[in-house]
């Protein structure tokens, strides 16, 4: 019985040591301190006009290759390559009427 | 020709589309024609928020794929004359439209606007790539929160890789509880802004007016909402319009519980 009201005070206490904020200022601190998270690119392609090119290559042989298959206009595959974190992503839309 | 804003966030349900609809309603109040893009293709909610879900023919898909012309997509609101939403689909997918086109669609936009926002889906994928290809500059809408400030520092750290500058970047604090500061409970704004190292644009509180508004589907500028919340839009349109207002300080951001107040929320309660 004791014990239990004098535990009361000691939880109340503890609740006081550490505020949210200064919690959070600490792992905010941690997490973003050092300067912007990792942004990764490509270091495979020595320039961007390499990758630029090989890019434009691709892009015509999917548009020639999507056009025969789907039997559509090549002007109506939308080809879109794009460098998302370190990958080349290849996103193709083919459209019909 | 326009000025072209991005609303974005990394995180989900941090307000970026609810910011959309009412500082695109704020701005327009003020008399300056104001277009809303809703980017977020699939998960579309800036229809719902500005209360013209029933108003849509054709949406940015349509435009994109050359079905018509973007003006005849433009859903027009129903009080602001000078306020128009180009909606998005519910059917497509974000993979379904190309920066490019983003890009091709909001310049044809641009002569016709003065302000035009576009609102980012979660994310920093195809549709974060959409959503921020024609934009000219960025604002970053966290909460107070870790989750969302340090999506919001990834997204920073992707737009200064895309080209962005420093100065084009801005910063938004949403859902701000002034209480929980003075109590040591929440992240404060120099907390958040020394963490991100960006100018700070606007804070806006916490506010059940929020929802209220959001329910009704009338932005909070149209649907009479507190001095407060209207005082808050309005620094943040100025800010954007490029004047000198200063950012609210704790006292401004706090909800005065006036006894008037408190006696009408005694009889809500009942």
């Amino acid at each position: 019985m004791i014990m239990s009201f004098f535990s009361i005070f000691t939880r109340r206490k503890r609740r006081k040591e550490v505020k949210a904020r200064d919690s959070a200022r600490e792992r905010l601190k941690a997490l973003v301190g050092n300067g912007r998270r990792m942004v990764y690119r490509i270091d495979d392609f020595e320039s961007p006009e390499e990758l630029a090119e090989k890019a434009e290559k691709i892009k015509d042989e999917i548009q020639k290759k999507a056009s025969q298959l789907f039997n559509t206009d090549e002007k109506r595959v939308k080809v879109v390559v794009e460098e998302h974190n370190g990958y080349v992503v290849i996103i193709a839309n083919i459209n019909f009427e | 020709m326009a000025k072209v804003y991005v609303l974005t966030s990394g995180k989900g349900g941090v307000g970026k589309t609810t910011l959309a609809a009412n500082l695109g309603t704020a701005m327009a109040l003020k008399g300056e024609r104001v277009a809303l893009i809703d980017a977020d293709i699939g998960l579309k909610n800036l229809d719902v928020v500005m209360g013209l879900e029933n108003r849509i023919v054709y949406t940015l898909i349509d435009v994109a794929n050359g079905k018509v012309h973007v003006f005849d997509a433009l859903v027009r609101h129903k009080q602001l004359k000078n306020l128009s939403l180009l909606p998005a689909s519910q059917i497509a997918t974000k993979e379904m439209i190309s920066p490019d086109d983003m890009k091709r669609i909001i310049g044809e936009m641009k002569e016709r606007f003065d302000y035009i926002f576009v609102d980012c889906p979660a994310g920093i994928e195809r549709g974060f790539r959409n959503a921020v290809a024609g934009a000219d500059e960025a604002l970053i809408v966290t909460t107070p929160e870790l989750p969302a400030i340090t999506d919001a520092d990834r997204v920073i750290g992707l737009l200064e890789n895309m080209g962005f500058e420093d100065d084009k970047i801005h910063l938004i604090v949403n859902r701000f509880k002034a209480h929980m500061v003075r109590n040591g409970d929440m992240l404060n704004i120099d907390d958040i802004k020394s963490a991100l190292s960006i100018e700070v644009m606007g804070i806006v509180p916490d506010s059940e007016e929020v929802i209220i508004s959001t329910n009704k589907g009338v932005p909070l500028s149209l649907n009479g909402a507190d001095g407060r919340m209207n005082k808050i839009l309005d620094g943040i349109v100025r800010r954007l319009e490029g004047e000198d207002v200063p950012i609210p300080n704790l006292n401004d951001l706090a909800e005065k519980n006036s006894l008037w107040n408190v006696i009408k929320s005694l009889f809500r309660h009942r």
